[in-house]
């Protein structure tokens, strides 16, 4: 094992990768998750290698169209990325870890934040790194070695949008301060990250079907803009190996992350001490008896289920992560909504068939997001066990918390739709609530109590995760064929509750009350 | 069976190995009680099975004559639990927690502002109300979950370790609030690692070892019964478990 000099830059940063890798690998075997590692990469390899075979010792022309195309394709993957390295740089002022230890010992503060911002750039490299690996290495071993620079440009990219993450999250930090920057942040790296999907519906939100916009793209994407030697044209050549704009794209994305690194390192490292050493109004200067919530009266519940309902919505409502989950779920649902009233204006049934389908699919897993929230993550279980109200009024407030959202946020739609076709209405009407509830029931018999703080991610259950998916498919075709073909609607719906039986037995809640 | 707070009569509970073992524990009501022990003794096992968290293998609890078998709830409705790990939500702000637990225990929403009201004062928390308890310190936070604990004027609090954390001020503050409520007629049972503090506060002293109640009695009783007059309760405590200092 190479030993660096304590205190070095390499020595941190071989520290933190020892760190990840220990808490990636969690309690499975190194060698175990290798041999999985290595047989999917296997896998892959085979599976790519007649494309890799078809290309081999064919010339590839980078005409000015593939290369906007090329440079499209890498400006959506610095968005995914940079929705990435946002949620991270704006985790990391909140997340205190060893930063304390780290902060008070010799090392430089640039140095720590070099360390995190390397780590914020190498996830999402190695992500699409091995995303594209089954592809390039087969190109490069017949015939097209220059496609490793994908690499290089991958590497680049997320180091430019480490440097755009980082910065964007201490320029947020500093306008709007710590407490709001934690929500805004995470909810604009969940609209970044969006804006990808977005885009690619465009079609569905513009009258024209975006064809306006494609044909101005087209018109800009000419020969001078994107031919050989054009700036712009440099992503795409470096992409495929072309020395100059290979080296030009490293040392723009070097500079870049370099110049954050070191401009940046002690306002970052302050930031994050304010960010979480403490979340309180007090940390951030605000005085006792002046915050907020003190002009609002208490307002104490009149009952158990009204207690717990109201609980379950400010927690809803004050966790920055599930709340930009919320929303990323909205927009993807905003897209179905209109191609959904679109089509039916051309009373198109095929069309409302499709769109109730997707709605009923999309309405189980934001349910599904919050039923999982709302019956695992509790905080206080004892607190409620010790209570008089029973287990029982205490799950059924919680579904009543996360499905009333969902509720509020569909019946617009619905109540569109029932104006346009009143039969399409009942039906994604009982579709969406058969979805919602049955993504909640599955939360409910797959619970597992996880304190709040610990819900990072819409991790959970595979079981519960992969029955959602299910049972949304299932009701999604059942809707769109009741409105299509009534009698096969049977189908989907009989298969949709034998799932559900299925489930049912083999649920396995651990529940603390 | 109206004079106790607590009846506990042959309760057992195996987890790996026996963890209480036949416990008889009757706790009067209006008094101060301390169950102490050493580590591993099955304290907490005995009170998370008293306040309805864990099912005992075997036995019966009362509280205040109410079966906890029987009558869950009814019993829940009685007495308030706090552990030494705060149950609190870092999301809520020290009176939206009240608020909740006030609508636990169905409390009346005037009688429920006004007790808030009274406990956030009478903790030195009034003024932080409105803010969020994750920028609360740990001692703090203990002193929200106690609120909580006494929002709903419990005639059995069973508490365990409710001084871990406290600063001398804030122990000073809880140690008095407890005086006040067994006066008031209510019921406190706790248990501490500080001696001097059952010594002081407790109206009887508990001593559970290995699952069974190995020593019962006021401070003088104890002392008496265990040829340690004049001596401390470290003193006592360390003969009772067999653990004396030479």
């Amino acid at each position: 094992m190479i030993r660096f000099p304590p205190g070095s830059l390499p020595w941190l940063l071989a520290h933190e990768m020892r760190l990840t890798w220990r808490t990636t690998m969690g309690k499975r075997g190194a060698v175990r998750t290798a041999i999985v590692l290595g047989g999917l990469g296997l896998l892959a390899l085979v599976a790519s290698a007649p494309i890799a075979l078809s290309l081999a010792h064919r010339t590839v022309t980078l005409t000015p169209a593939l290369a906007a195309g090329l440079d499209v394709a890498l400006l959506v993957l610095f968005s995914l990325m940079l929705s990435q390295t946002l949620a991270g740089a704006v985790l990391a002022f909140y997340t205190r870890g060893d930063l304390d230890l780290l902060l008070s010992s010799p090392i430089s503060a640039r140095k720590v934040l070099a360390v995190r911002a390397i780590g914020l750039a190498l996830a999402p490299f190695l992500v699409y790194a091995a995303l594209v690996t089954p592809f390039v290495l087969p190109a490069a071993a017949t015939g097209h070695p220059g496609w490793l620079a994908a690499y290089v440009v991958l590497a680049a990219v997320a180091m430019l949008a480490t440097a755009a993450g980082v910065g964007l999250a201490i320029a947020l930090f500093a306008v709007i301060g710590p407490r709001a920057t934690r929500t805004v942040g995470q909810l604009l790296a969940a609209l970044v990250g969006a804006s990808v999907y977005l885009t690619f519906q465009a079609r569905n939100i513009f009258p024209d079907h975006g064809a306006a916009t494609l044909r101005r793209l087209v018109v800009f994407a000419n020969v001078e803009r994107f031919g050989p030697g054009a700036p712009l044209a440099w992503p795409a050549h470096a992409l495929v190996g072309e020395p100059l704009p290979l080296l030009i794209v490293a040392t723009v994305a070097g500079l870049a992350f370099f110049a954050i690194v070191a401009g940046l390192g002690r306002r970052f490292i302050a930031d994050a001490g304010v960010g979480s050493g403490t979340d309180s109004g007090q940390a951030f200067g605000r005085r006792p008896g002046r915050s907020r919530s003190n002009a609002a009266p208490a307002r104490f519940a009149s009952s158990p289920f009204n207690a717990i309902v109201r609980k379950e919505w400010r927690l809803l409502l004050r966790d920055p992560t599930l709340l930009s989950q919320v929303v990323l779920r909205l927009l993807y649902l905003l897209p179905t909504g209109f191609f959904l009233f679109r089509n039916v204006s051309l009373h198109d049934t095929t069309a409302v068939a499709r769109g109730a389908g997707a709605l009923t699919f999309f309405v189980g897993q934001l349910a599904g997001s919050l039923a999982w929230i709302a019956i695992s993550a509790e905080d206080a279980p004892e607190l409620i066990a010790c209570s008089p109200i029973g287990p029982r009024a205490a799950r059924r407030a919680k579904l009543a918390a996360a499905l009333t959202p969902v509720a509020v946020m569909v019946a617009p739609i619905l109540v569109g739709l029932a104006g346009l076709s009143p039969w399409a209405a009942l039906v994604a009407t009982v579709s969406t609530a058969v979805s919602a509830i049955s993504a909640a029931l599955l939360n409910l018999w797959f619970e597992k109590p996880t304190p709040r703080s610990a819900f990072r991610r819409r991790g959970g259950s595979v079981v519960v995760s992969l029955g959602e998916l299910a049972l949304g498919v299932c009701w999604g075709l059942a809707a769109a064929l009741a409105i299509l073909t009534p009698r096969w609607a049977l189908l989907p719906v009989l298969v949709g509750l034998g799932l559900l039986g299925v489930f049912r037995a083999v649920g396995d809640p651990k529940r603390l009350y | 069976m109206g004079d106790y707070a607590l009846e506990v009569k042959g309760l057992r509970k195996v987890f790996s190995k026996i963890a209480v073992n036949d416990l008889d524990l009757k706790v009067r009501s209006g008094e101060l009680y301390a169950l102490l022990g050493p580590n591993g003794a099955g304290k907490t096992t005995t009170l998370r099975m008293a306040v309805g968290l864990l099912n005992p293998d075997a036995g019966e609890i009362a509280v205040c004559g109410v079966d906890m078998k029987t009558d869950p709830q009814g019993a829940k409705r009685l007495m308030a639990w706090a552990p030494d790990e705060p149950l609190i939500y870092d999301k809520l702000t020290a009176m939206e927690y009240l608020e909740f637990v006030a609508g636990l225990w169905t409390l009346p929403a005037a009688a429920a502002r006004a007790e808030a009201e009274a406990l956030l004062r009478g903790f030195d928390l009034w003024d932080r109300r409105s803010e969020r308890c994750e920028g609360f310190s740990r001692g703090m936070k203990q002193k929200v979950a106690l609120a909580g604990a006494l929002i709903h004027d419990p005639k059995l609090l069973i508490l365990d370790e409710p001084l871990t954390g406290l600063d001398a001020g804030a122990a000073r503050q809880v140690k008095d609030m407890l005086q006040a409520r067994t006066r008031r007629g209510a019921t406190v049972i706790l248990t501490t690692h500080i001696l001097e503090v059952a010594e002081r506060l407790a109206d009887r002293i508990g001593v559970i070892q290995a699952g069974q109640l190995v020593a019962e009695g006021t401070m003088e009783e104890l002392r008496t019964q265990f040829g340690a007059e004049g001596r401390t309760l470290e003193d006592v405590f360390l003969r009772i478990v067999g653990a004396e200092v030479a």
